[in-house]
């Protein structure tokens, strides 16, 4: 029994004062000093500033705190402003450290919570606590708001053992500050309270948890018209760079602790409060918008088209969680040029920034600069790919229906036609062939692109820095489409110079394209190392751009296009023009492959196509609802416009089935993933794969009219979609699997040994494809490659002959690669052969060419590629570019 | 104005887009197909398939082996448990060189077919076994086709033909047998898809199977995996086994018959129509071109007893007009059933066609029959009593390479050669071994043959000989000993 014997009054105002002259004990204003002052005091009354307690207020604290032998014991706050208005009466709060009173929204008190109890915490208004445990926390955490700062002091508290309590007997007035405030300084400092005294195994599963939920809510926040990003970023990066001190204060806290988590646990409510709290405003406003029976006319439903942004809002986010549920659960399908994206996110940006480039026997060509992107995002996603898959798809796809409502909006279309529009953008059939080409980078660039034009198309800016901060901020956003697909950059540029010319005598529209024009060519050093030694003719020329239009498809969005144009209010019919032109000239682009364009440039036409049609639908929406403009037989027109228009964001339900955001089934991962469960490690061997041109993953090259690669086991990775351009080693295999094709061996497996190659899939599953059955026949008759059976859906085989492994010492032990080295045991006077094309800056130690391959040594322990200085440097240097680009960008919107 | 722009625009542009044309189909691949293989040695690296060899306490065989280069050559043994592995042997032949392995040195455990692979060529394998009273051998094969004809097997009575799959692969086969005999199609039952394991062989005995015919023909294909077929057939005197084979419009036999054997030529003809078949023979006279002329059905293999159209010895070439299989059968008289059926196109008989008749003539230390010996002396020829067959020739080249000289112990080797051709071949003989190399040649004049003794390995130290000339030959070889008689066919040089 700890009795209450002297009491010090820290913090308030005169009210509080004059409550301690009242009860004649020591009045301080401020905490610095309270706790650590050596007085008689036994217990410290914190008062925050602006709470007038009510003059029993401290009376009835302390009766409480001495019948219960609490440690902590705190008061029933109600709204200063409306007395009758219950603020809190001690609080839960969920495990991210998010309070919750439990009260309804504006509940009146009427005694209905008058119990003295055990809480998880109290309000900071009026807090009654032992001075020797104040004395044994450090006090109240001050980098944290006041009740932050008091739920973070409650949670120290009961760890070592004291009691919480509420005396809702003693009440103060205070002002209405809101308890569950998702500003970052409050998201912040719940998340440091959560480090500071949670054990290690609550943090392994909490932290994410919480940044996951932080990021959901933010989300949310969106159609509630609030933006809450910055503030879910602010309060991470906030957390990172105090994370030294707060691990000093967790050592402090958990030091000496008496009971465990579980303690923790019992005054917690489950789920996300804030979450709770953010479903639950969407749920009420979705209900307010719903019209009831009385109203379902003709007249109400247009009513609600004018004005249901957040009911559209809601259901595109539903239609985008599940068109996108398939990447979420399993990743990226590895289909054509999809594949999963690299192990390691930081391996990945090493290797694009001068590093290694794996695919096939490996290269110097530099990676394309979407593997350093997605490496970061990786990266900053705790290393989690399938997570960064997700948020770049299901991201962009948000992006995308959002931008597009902006974009619209600039001519004054609604958020439903926006909506629809940004739902055709993203997974209309357009864009639906551009994730049939598996084209990953243009579908990611494509969440950004409407976003560069309004950008470009919004009104000029009056001073200087905020024109400098809209050039920068343009460029900003073009720079991450470029890095994501690099003729991305182009698109926007593309379609606002058809806006120029289509408005020739607007100088607005003049001056979009100029924006545009000087933001692209500003992003395009970001692209560095890749645009300055990448084979860009190789890069536009690649496979063939040829889409085979939809009959069905094509014929109502022609109609589509043509009522728009025809019967669309003349201010939209513009904008509906500029879409049809941008489709059909995004369509022409998409089936150029007659004059030479690759399957990059139809990537980009189809971009293009799918914004046109976009903009097509968007003023065919808002068309129907300006009865006032248009009338009679324009009307009809229209009608016949929305109707195809309809049926455009109808297709869109394709992308449900699959839930793979458009892109093909997996193919490969069953095809390639028996390897994982062969023994040894699959990951020390490659993969030979063969098929018909067009049917490997990624690229593939061509032998006597068939196509092989080599891939990494168990399954390859995005860095490796692209292979370079052929060198020794890919000589050297070409003629080997020349050797075979032609018979002259019976041992293909010693030739294919050599290369690391321990499996052979013969993709085709179809018994009577040409390519197939020549593959088969190439190596039936051979001694030392054996079938594989168990059900395998593709014809698959393993190699007998030994040591079919990527590095391999002179003792014969197998290597394990690791990003893009190679790691094994350490053998001091063995060398190691690194079966990739030879390339000098292998290292560690001396280096020699062992035929085709690398020869290291096998003492380190480890081998990789010394990265090219230059390309790192530059690869910095653009990273530095675009985090200036992004600065400036903030300081003309903030200061201009 | 701009609304009809934007129509204008669209329409021309959406033409010039749904104008345009794709990418032409990407062309078949330029392989898959497996070229018709002659079968012949090349200078790759190869791997040759023996599927009938056998070591044990009664039979004896030997892998025999020549090549042109120095080449490493390895000898696999499958182990019937497939938990076990394989037996190897490895030899080293400093080329060009030969060798003959006796598999019991390998391996004694009974049948033993064997994989021998050269890591570079012209490198060919023959094998031969023998016990005391039976004789065999085989050319062993190099080409791996998916679809196999066996031609001229035999369940009449007093013959046992036993079918040998062996797959020298690890992919397990499956494979389908189909039968045609002089009764047309014949059932298999349960060899519709017969497994053979990885690795492994599988013997079937088909006497039990389809008993009392005369003339079965099989076709073997391969649903999945690959298989080398062989048929052996003994009558109780003699054991003579034979490889499968793949079709062919022309098939050379440069040897049919020894002393005291009458041979016998069947024809299959699994194409969908008959077979239009011509017969020539050689004598050591010339030629009798068109000696017989057949149409042989496609679903009837048939059995010509040549001693009807000539006097025996002679070489024989078969002409087809379309793809057909063809092995000679030597046997003494009366062994073989006789082929009531069989008659002539055209009623003809032997010796009606074209004659030409040319003189034989020879080197020193050549003979071209069997009634003299190898140093001219007249003899009387040794009459054997044995079972022998062998697949023809589907190819006439200028170089043969002929291992397995002289290796079964008191058994008399030959080399035989036909020169089909118009012109009269001059041909050496260059023995590879360990002895002198001293180079025979004779002449082969056009349209006849000539026989080559050739002297016991003991004696030369040379176990193969290379045959040369200057216009295509066909070569074969015949054991014959007091065990029983072998033919085995030559492997040319390609």
């Amino acid at each position: 029994m700890y009795g209450v014997a002297r009491i010090s009054v820290v913090g308030g105002d005169t009210e509080a004062r004059h409550a301690a002259t009242g009860q004649d004990v020591e009045w301080m204003p401020a905490m610095s000093g309270a706790v650590g002052k050596a007085d008689d005091a036994t217990h410290l009354w914190i008062v925050t500033e602006g709470a007038e307690p009510r003059p029993d207020a401290l009376g009835s604290l302390v009766a409480a705190a001495d019948r219960l032998d609490a440690s902590v014991a705190g008061s029933k706050v109600l709204d200063i402003a409306n007395p009758d208005h219950l603020l809190s009466s001690g609080l839960a709060t969920d495990v991210f450290e998010t309070p919750y009173t439990g009260f309804d929204k504006d509940e009146r008190d009427q005694g209905q919570y008058d119990v003295v109890r055990d809480v998880a915490a109290v309000g900071g208004q009026s807090l009654l606590v032992r001075k020797d445990l104040a004395r044994g926390l450090g006090g109240p955490d001050m980098s944290m708001p006041p009740l932050a700062a008091s739920i973070d002091f409650c949670q120290r508290a009961r760890l070592r053992g004291a009691r919480v309590v509420v005396a809702p007997s003693s009440e103060v007035l205070a002002p209405d500050a809101g308890v569950g405030s998702d500003r970052w300084k409050d998201r912040a400092a719940r998340i440091r309270s959560m480090i500071k005294v949670y054990g290690p195994m609550t943090l392994l599963w909490a932290l994410p948890m919480a940044f996951i939920s932080g990021f959901v809510q933010s989300f949310l926040s969106l159609f509630l018209g609030r933006w809450r990003f910055f503030h879910w970023i602010r309060a991470w990066l906030w957390n990172l760079l105090k994370l030294p001190g707060t691990l000093s204060e967790r050592r402090a806290a958990r030091k000496g602790r008496v009971v465990g988590d579980s303690e923790l646990f019992r005054y917690q409510i489950g789920g996300s409060v804030a979450l709770k709290t953010v479903v639950g405003e969407l749920s009420d406003r979705i209900r307010q918008r719903l019209p009831g029976e009385d109203r379902l006319s003709v007249d109400a439903i247009g009513e609600e088209m004018r004005r249901p942004a957040f009911i559209v809002g809601a259901v595109s986010l539903l239609f985008i969680l599940v068109a996108t549920r398939s990447i979420w659960t399993v990743g990226l399908p590895a289909v054509g040029f999809s594949l999963p994206f690299s192990e390691s996110g930081p391996a990945a940006i090493s290797a694009y920034a001068g590093g290694w480039n794996p695919a096939g026997l490996g290269s110097i060509e530099p990676l394309r600069p979407i593997i350093g992107f997605a490496g970061a995002i990786q990266t900053v996603l705790f290393d989690n790919r399938r997570l960064a898959e997700y948020v770049l798809t299901a991201g962009s796809w948000g992006l995308g229906v959002w931008g597009t409502v902006r974009l619209l909006r600039t001519w004054g279309v609604g958020a439903v036609g926006g909506t629809l529009a940004g739902v055709v953008y993203v997974a209309g059939p357009a864009a639906q062939a551009v994730a049939g080409e598996t084209a990953v980078g243009m579908t990611f660039a494509m969440g950004i692109i409407p976003w560069v034009l309004r950008l470009a198309v919004a009104p000029f800016p009056s001073s200087l820095l905020a024109r400098v901060g809209r050039f920068a901020a343009v460029a900003t956003l073009a720079a991450i489409t470029g890095a994501l697909a690099p003729l991305a950059l182009v698109v926007p540029t593309a379609a606002l110079l058809m806006w120029a010319l289509f408005n020739l005598t607007d100088g607005r529209a003049w001056r979009a394209f100029a924006v545009s024009l000087i933001g692209a060519i500003l992003a395009a050093p970001v692209l560095v190392p890749w645009i300055d030694t990448a084979d860009l003719v190789k890069f536009v020329t690649d496979g063939d751009a040829f889409w085979t239009v939809p009959v069905v498809t094509g014929t109502v969005a022609a109609v589509a296009a043509l009522a728009v144009l025809i019967a669309a209010p003349r201010r939209l019919a513009i904008v509906g023009g500029w879409g049809a032109i941008l489709a059909t000239v995004g369509a022409f682009v998409a089936r150029s492959s007659s004059f030479g364009p690759g399957r990059e440039i139809e990537a980009a036409g189809l971009a293009a196509m799918s914004l046109g049609l976009a903009l097509v639908v968007g003023v065919s929406f808002e068309s129907i609802t300006r009865s006032s403009e248009i009338g009679g037989w324009r009307r009809l027109v229209v009608g016949i416009s929305v109707a195809a228009s309809v049926f455009i964001v109808a297709t869109a339900a394709v992308t449900l089935v699959g839930g793979r955001a458009g892109y093909p089934g997996d193919q490969f991962r069953d095809a390639f993933g028996f390897s994982a469960a062969r023994p040894g490690d699959p990951s020390a061997s490659r993969i030979l794969v063969l098929g018909g041109p067009g049917d490997l993953p990624g690229d593939d090259r061509l032998i006597d009219g068939a196509a092989y690669r080599l891939i990494s086991a168990p399954m390859p990775e995005s860095w490796e979609t692209y292979l370079a351009v052929k060198r020794i080693g890919d000589d050297a295999f070409a003629e080997a699997l020349s050797t075979i094709i032609a018979g002259e061996t019976t041992r293909a497996g010693e030739l294919l040994a050599s290369f690391g190659v321990r499996w052979i899939v013969i993709v085709p599953e179809d018994e009577m494809d040409p390519y197939g059955r020549a593959w088969a026949t190439a190596f039936d008759g051979q001694l030392d490659i054996v079938p594989l059976g168990g059900g395998l859906g593709h014809s698959t085989f393993e190699n007998e002959a030994e040591h079919a492994v990527r590095a391999l010492s002179t003792a014969g032990t197998d290597w394990t690669r690791t990003g893009t080295g190679y790691e094994g045991t350490k053998e001091f006077e063995g060398s190691l052969v690194v079966r990739e094309n030879a390339n000098d800056r292998w290292g560690p130690g001396e280096w020699s060419q062992v035929d085709w391959a690398n020869g290291v040594t096998a003492a380190a322990g480890w081998t990789g590629f010394d990265p090219i200085e230059s390309r790192r440097t530059e690869a910095i240097a653009a990273v530095a570019w675009l985090a200036a680009l992004g600065l400036l960008s903030w300081v003309g919107r903030r200061f201009g | 104005m701009r609304r009809v722009l934007a129509i204008v625009v669209v329409a021309v542009v959406g033409a010039l887009a749904l104008a345009q044309t794709g990418p032409v189909d990407e062309r078949p691949p330029d392989f898959g197909t497996l070229a018709p293989d002659s079968g012949a040695a090349t200078g790759d690296p190869s791997a040759w398939y023996c599927s009938w060899a056998a070591a044990g306490a009664l039979r004896d065989s030997t892998f025999a082996m020549a090549s042109m280069l120095n080449v490493n050559a390895t000898v696999t043994l499958p182990n019937p448990n497939p938990a076990e592995e394989p037996d190897v042997g490895e030899v080293r032949l400093a080329g060009p060189g030969a060798r003959a392995i006796d598999t019991g040195e390998i391996a004694r455990r009974g049948v033993s077919p064997g994989i021998v692979e050269f890591d570079d060529g012209p490198a060919v394998v023959t094998s031969a076994m023998w016990s005391e009273d039976m004789l065999t051998g085989d050319r062993c094969v190099v080409s791996v086709p998916k679809e196999w004809q066996l031609v001229g097997g035999i369940t009449a009575e007093g013959f046992t033909l036993e079918l040998q799959l062996f797959n020298p692969f690890s992919e397990p086969a499956k494979v389908g047998i189909e039968a045609i005999t002089e009764f047309g199609r014949s059932p298999l039952a349960g060899f519709e898809s017969l497994d053979v394991p990885g690795r492994s062989w599988v013997t079937e005995d088909l006497s039990r199977v389809i008993p009392f015919l005369d003339s079965i023909t099989l076709t073997i294909q391969s649903e999945s995996g690959i298989v080398i077929p062989s048929f052996v057939l003994n009558n109780g005197t003699d054991e003579a086994s034979w490889p499968g084979i793949g079709q062919s419009t022309t098939w050379d036999f440069p040897v049919t018959s020894l002393p005291g054997l009458d041979p016998t030529l069947v024809i299959s003809n699994t194409g969908s129509v008959g077979a239009t078949v011509s017969i020539d023979l050689f004598t050591e006279d010339g030629p009798i071109l068109d000696a017989d002329g057949r149409i042989v059905s496609p679903i009837e293999p048939l059995r010509i007893d040549l001693s009807d159209l000539a006097e025996p010895p002679f070489a024989v070439r078969v002409r087809s007009n379309a793809p057909i299989g063809a092995v000679v059968q030597a046997a003494p008289q009366g062994t073989f059933p006789r082929a009531d059926a069989a008659s002539s196109e055209d009623d003809g008989t032997a010796g009606e066609g074209e004659t030409t008749a040319t003189t034989v003539a020879q080197d020193e230390g050549s003979d071209t029959t069997g009634d003299t010996t190898a140093d001219g002396d007249p003899s009387e020829p040794t009459i054997y009593d044995g079972l022998a067959a062998m697949p023809g020739n589907a190819d006439a080249l200028q170089r043969w390479l002929v291992p397995g000289l002289g290796v079964v112990p008191g058994a008399d080797t030959s080399i035989w050669i036909l020169n089909p051709s118009a012109d009269d071949a001059t041909v050496s003989v260059t023995p590879i071994g360990v002895s002198a190399r001293k180079v025979t040649e004779i002449v082969v004049p056009a349209g006849t043959f000539a026989e080559v003794p050739i002297p016991p390995i003991s004696e030369t130290g040379n176990s193969a000989m290379l045959v040369e000339s200057e216009v295509p030959i066909s070569v074969a070889v015949t054991i014959a000993g007091p065990q029983g008689v072998a033919f085995i066919g030559g492997v040319g040089i390609g």
